[in-house]
């Protein structure tokens, strides 16, 4: 009976082993190296040209805007108003 | 305070007032027509709060219209360094007319004084519009003129620029013909801007509508050129890049 009680507890323990060898993830190794970021993924802004026709040209920008905000004013139509009452006695 | 409004709070401040005076029009209109139907004491009474209520409103809307235009010219004169001041003295003094007016319309005590006040606020609604349509030209001009001016910088730096390079390619040349060319276009702007300056003057002896409709087609027609001219600027900036 204690023998048969002992083998139990030894299965038990050989069946743990087991299952603990099965749940370890293996570990693959990275085909290649991560590298740390060391600045944003961004591209660094174009570097604005400057010199004379660089800034006429940003001068000309600005003018053509200044054109195109130039359209009629609509909010200057004076509004009709009755001023006729017919109120004469 | 009312004083820190922009023109753009003052027209939204009109729209809502004109509204208000829109929706009492029907219920004078219906009100007029039982008096005269019926003549009688209450209809009179009735006739009277109504118009009253009418008057208040009208006076409520021409007087945020009347500010929306001296903000407007105040702005304008601050941007465009416009140096005369008669207009807007001239509408300050509508704003106190329309202010003893409003005074006037909350003790009406008969409907004869509310046939006078409606006929004396015509007059006055007619100079405001007046100067209104004057505003809007005043305006529309200088703002055509500092482009004009602004444009014409522009021009300098690129005859500068082309007067200071040494080389006398193909391309060079063909950008100082073309900057010469474009001054046919610059003479006929000038033109249209005098023009329409000189426009500007019959302001007070004649409509404001008809001498601001003409304005208005002559800074159309200076700016359709303006643009023909910048784009000519362009162009020659692009080649020489």
């Amino acid at each position: 009976m204690a023998l048969l009680a002992l083998s139990f507890v030894f299965a038990l323990v050989l069946l743990f082993l087991y299952f603990q060898s099965k749940s370890e993830v293996p570990t693959v190794s990275l085909p290649f190296v991560e590298e740390k970021l060391t600045a944003t993924p961004f591209p660094s802004p174009t570097t604005i040209p400057s010199g004379p026709l660089y800034e006429i040209e940003a001068d000309l920008k600005m003018i053509e805007k200044d054109i195109d905000k130039m359209k009629e004013d609509t909010r200057f139509t004076p509004p009709e108003f009755l001023f006729d009452l017919g109120l004469e006695p | 305070m009312a004083a820190d409004k922009t023109s753009q709070q003052y027209y939204e401040d009109f729209l809502k007032s004109f509204r208000q005076y829109q929706s009492l029009v029907e219920p004078f209109k219906t009100k007029k027509s039982q008096h005269q139907a019926f003549q009688s004491v209450t209809t009179q009474a009735e006739l009277l709060g109504v118009s009253q209520e009418l008057l208040k409103a009208e006076i409520k809307a021409i007087s945020d219209y009347t500010h929306f235009v001296k903000t407007y010219l105040a702005e304008a004169t601050q941007i465009l360094n416009y140096q005369e001041n008669y207009l807007y003295v001239k509408l300050d003094d509508e704003v106190t007319f329309l202010k003893l007016s409003e005074q006037k319309a909350s003790s009406l005590s008969s409907l004869a004084e509310a046939n006078s006040l409606a006929k004396d606020l015509e007059t006055h609604y007619q100079r405001i519009t007046q100067m209104a349509y004057q505003t809007k030209s005043i305006v529309e001009i200088a703002s055509a003129q500092k482009i004009f001016t602004n444009l014409g910088v522009e021009r300098e730096k690129l005859e500068k620029y082309l007067s200071e390079q040494d080389q006398q390619g193909s391309q060079f040349l063909a950008a100082k013909e073309k900057l010469s060319a474009l001054e046919t276009e610059t003479k006929e702007i000038k033109e249209n801007l005098s023009q329409a300056e000189s426009l500007k003057r019959g302001f007070g002896s004649s409509g404001g509508k008809n001498l601001a409709e003409k304005i208005r087609t002559e800074i159309d027609e200076a700016l359709s050129k303006i643009k023909q001219v910048l784009t000519g600027y362009q162009n020659i900036v692009f080649s020489l890049k």
